[in-house]
């Protein structure tokens, strides 16, 4: 009988134990050198945009960055992430800009407000709104700016580089080190990226509750 | 008389105050007129400032007696506003105790006076406030701790010399403060 028990008991335990295995997370979040699924979101002028459509049928990477408009971080960087665009859309580089914020949480952030800023500072770059917060999450983007460079290769898209943009937020020093500008143009010069990874301070993203 | 009643005179003396100040010395009546300069300073929450990374380490690796509660915040950031409260509430809880709160503002330098200041006299005067002024975050985050991916608010609770080390990664409320820092006594 006492044994019955404590075979009963043992089960139990090991029940148990895998109700909390299941219970863990699902791991997300690309890592360096991982495959990118594509996405497809709306832009700011209406339109839905993918890495994947005829557009970027040339393109040979993408600078993707998730951003908003709220956060003092992302703000300092507006003016760098468009003159990254000017530079890299011709080299085969375009940047594609992503909101992941819940704007019930952050109304700054709404996609009125988007569309808004984008017209302001005069975006040439997709400005697009992460309504389900699915392609955010997948990305594994915890930060207001989050930026990563994803280069094809044969058909799919790697991540070449996860991290800030560069490190000077402020704009101030004379010589930056330019994390994002520094992967792409080696990744043009067909090599590989020598700081793949770094960390991006900013602002939480404000994640549906 | 011992050292903590001269140091609490001060704040308001009277003749006998002064007297005995005379008797105990020079050094006492200068350290005393110091103190009384520096009040009002110290009422006006006005005790932040701006520092930089070798004052941070030194913060880091404080082994006096006591608990230092290290809170990485800013202006801008709403999770850290909401939990600024409870911090402020358990200083209080823990006046008296070898409890130190150092509140590390990661606002930027040019919004020291114009926003940091004010926040803290409305919000939380009397606080010791620094804002540290690296904003090339690659270069110092993983000392403070490896595992910090960058966000803010974090808290770290140390007690160097109890060797007591710990880590809160996100947002906090007051019972989780709370045995935060009674666990790290």
């Amino acid at each position: 009988m006492k044994m019955k028990l404590r075979f009963v008991a043992f089960l139990f335990a090991i029940g148990l134990a895998g109700v909390f295995t299941a219970m863990k997370p699902l791991e997300h979040g690309y890592k360096v050198g991982d495959e990118a699924a594509d996405f497809e979101l709306k832009n700011v002028d209406g339109n839905m945009v993918s890495m994947g459509m005829m557009k970027y049928s040339s393109a040979k990477g993408f600078i993707v960055v998730f951003t908003c408009n709220h956060c003092p971080f992302s703000v300092k960087y507006e003016d760098r992430i468009i003159a990254l665009n000017k530079k890299y859309e011709s080299l085969g580089y375009p940047l594609i800009a992503i909101n992941p914020n819940d704007p019930e949480r952050e109304p700054d952030d709404s996609f009125d407000n988007m569309q808004k800023r984008a017209k302001e500072k005069g975006f040439t770059f997709p400005y697009l709104i992460d309504e389900t917060q699915r392609t955010s999450y997948f990305f594994g983007a915890e930060r207001t700016p989050h930026a990563y460079v994803l280069k094809k290769d044969a058909g799919k898209l790697k991540v070449a580089y996860i991290g800030a943009i560069d490190d000077d937020v402020q704009n101030q020093k004379e010589k930056k080190e330019k994390y994002v500008e520094v992967a792409v143009d080696e990744l043009l010069a067909g090599k590989p990226v020598t700081k793949s990874l770094t960390k991006a301070v900013g602002c939480a993203i404000k994640w549906k509750q | 008389m011992n050292h903590s009643l001269i140091t609490f005179d001060w704040i308001s003396p009277g003749f006998p105050e002064l007297a005995a100040m005379f008797r105990h010395g020079f050094f006492s009546i200068l350290a005393g007129v110091l103190l009384f300069s520096m009040l009002p300073a110290i009422s006006n929450g006005q005790s932040a400032r701006i520092i930089h990374w070798p004052e941070m380490q030194t913060m880091l690796a404080d082994s006096t007696d006591s608990l230092t509660v290290i809170n990485f915040w800013a202006t801008w950031c709403k999770p850290c506003v909401q939990e600024l409260p409870y911090f402020e509430k358990a200083r209080a809880a823990f006046a008296g105790k070898p409890v130190r709160f150092r509140y590390i503002s990661l606002d930027f330098a040019s919004d020291f006076k114009s926003r940091l200041l004010p926040f803290i006299s409305r919000k939380m005067p009397g606080a010791q406030v620094y804002l540290l002024d690296e904003t090339d975050y690659n270069a110092w985050i993983d000392k403070v701790e490896p595992t910090w991916g960058g966000s803010i608010p974090i808290t770290l609770f140390l007690n160097n010399p109890k060797k007591i080390r710990k880590f809160a990664p996100s947002e906090l409320g007051y019972e989780q403060l709370i045995q935060n820092i009674s666990s790290s006594l």
